[in-house]
């Protein structure tokens, strides 16, 4: 099939010979009767597409906290799911934990 | 009178984080490399003013953004990133338990919360809750020792900077505890926390904010041996092992999805490909430890169910960021906070706030 340049981008790709990654492409090939190069194109969108879900289930990358720290408006949780929120955990923490060092 | 700030202090092995609270619980957080190492900011300004810019008579000016010396008892400290590429003689105290009574997490804890209070502001005083991991915290020696470590009044310079902390240790608890009055539900519920680390793994149940003693355990495992299985299969093919630095950005730039950094080893550049797979394959494998170790501890069920009759379980720590999908496969209902790694140090902190009120409150009876 001819190449159309004015629709798709065309790469050349090397995969050592004796990688785990080529074994599994080869045989991904094999099982599902695509082309490797047509298999690769399709595993690639798909690896996207789940690294995208992912990314929406993690939280913020780490390295994230900037220069000066995270100035934030108020304390965790006031009025958010937890119900009580920060201060009322930290002052049940307080009864269980006690003060005064030792 | 000095302003007063709640501090919570988190000395990891990889990271050591801070959490500042002013009064108005307003949060400043901060981590850094729990890495040090002797140097000189004169030695380092003087190479970069040979490379460039004269910095003679402003050594401070030399430093880069996100580089930090301290000055403290008459010795310079290279820290965090500038301690690994600076210095050959980086350490972090790895596995050395006695780390959390070290001089180490005392600078670390002066330079973050220097980074923290307002710059105007040179004297400060940081009443500081911090913890220990679950399998030392029984000791009292150790309690002591920390105490003993990071209380004190201070006198430090920070990037040429002169500050004075005055340090008070309110209170040390577990490792895992933090994170728990951070994001933990309310009432008596029965929750759990999975603190992953950079060598170690702790796991803390509560009901409300009380341990279940036979439920919290720690274990030698964390992001750190999956480092180490990727330098060791490095050094395999390339003759040397992999550098901190090198590790450090490889982990981050594959949790991150960014292409690798160039590493070259003996004049030739490390194949990417393999790298990113030898990545993943060591994840797995310290992922699937870590999943075997919750397992065993919270067992609840002949299904295999872990912390089924838990209502909360929180994965915390820097750790989370590598091994969460692990993990999720045997905890669904696993919740992830926002800054895994600042969980327990919030928590710290704002304990240290609220026992910061209770000694007020007593002292104006």
């Amino acid at each position: 099939m001819a190449r159309d340049r004015a629709k798709n981008a065309y790469y050349t790709v090397g995969l050592p010979l004796d990688s785990d990654t080529l074994h599994r492409l080869l045989a991904d090939s094999e099982e599902t009767g695509v082309s490797v190069p047509q298999l690769l194109a399709v595993r690639i969108a798909d690896w996207y597409r789940f690294t995208v879900e992912m990314k929406s289930a993690l939280p913020a990358l780490p390295g994230a906290v900037p220069e000066r720290g995270v100035p934030a408006a108020s304390a965790h949780d006031k009025s958010g799911a937890n119900g009580n929120g920060l201060q009322t955990r930290a002052s049940a923490a307080a009864q269980t934990w006690g003060g005064d060092g030792e | 009178m000095i302003p007063v700030y709640a501090y919570g202090h988190d000395h990891g092995n990889a990271e050591t984080g801070g959490v500042l609270f002013d009064q108005t619980m307003v949060e400043r957080a901060r981590t850094l490399p729990s890495v040090t190492a002797l140097g000189s900011l004169q030695d380092l300004t003087d190479v970069r003013s040979a490379l460039g810019e004269n910095f003679s008579g402003r050594p401070a000016e030399g430093l880069h953004q996100g580089e930090y010396v301290l000055e403290y008892n008459g010795s310079e400290w290279f820290l965090g990133e500038l301690a690994l590429k600076q210095a050959r003689n980086a350490s972090a105290g790895r596995d050395d338990i006695d780390r959390y009574k070290s001089p180490r997490s005392l600078h670390l804890l002066l330079a973050i919360s220097a980074l923290l209070v307002p710059p105007s502001v040179k004297e400060y005083l940081l009443n500081v809750v911090t913890g220990l991991p679950i399998a030392t915290f029984g000791n009292p020696d150790m309690r002591r020792g920390v105490r003993l470590a990071l209380e004190g009044e201070h006198h430090f310079t920070l990037n040429g900077m002169q500050r004075l902390a005055v340090v008070r240790v309110l209170k040390t608890i577990m490792e895992g505890a933090g994170a728990i009055i951070a994001h933990g539900g309310e009432g008596d519920l029965i929750q759990g926390c999975i603190d992953i680390g950079g060598r170690t793994t702790d796991l803390f149940a509560a009901e409300g904010q009380s341990p279940i003693l036979p439920l919290c355990r720690g274990k030698n495992v964390g992001i750190e041996a999956a480092a180490d299985m990727l330098s060791a299969r490095f050094q395999a093919r390339y003759g040397r092992p992999l550098k901190a630095g090198e590790l450090r950005v490889i982990l981050r730039s594959h949790v991150q999805q960014r292409p690798y950094p160039v590493v070259s080893a003996n004049g030739a550049q490390a194949n990417e490909f393999e790298l990113r797979q030898w990545t993943n394959q060591a994840l797995s494998s310290i992922g699937g430890d870590i999943a075997s170790f919750v397992g065993s501890v919270w067992n609840t069920s002949e299904s295999g169910a872990v912390g089924g009759d838990f209502g909360r379980v929180l994965l915390v720590g820097g750790g989370a960021y590598y091994v969460a999908e692990h993990l999720r496969a045997r905890i669904p209902h696993l919740l992830i906070p926002q800054r895994p790694e600042l969980a327990n140090a919030v928590g710290y902190a704002a304990l240290a706030h609220e026992l910061t009120l209770r000694e007020r409150a007593r002292a104006s009876a």
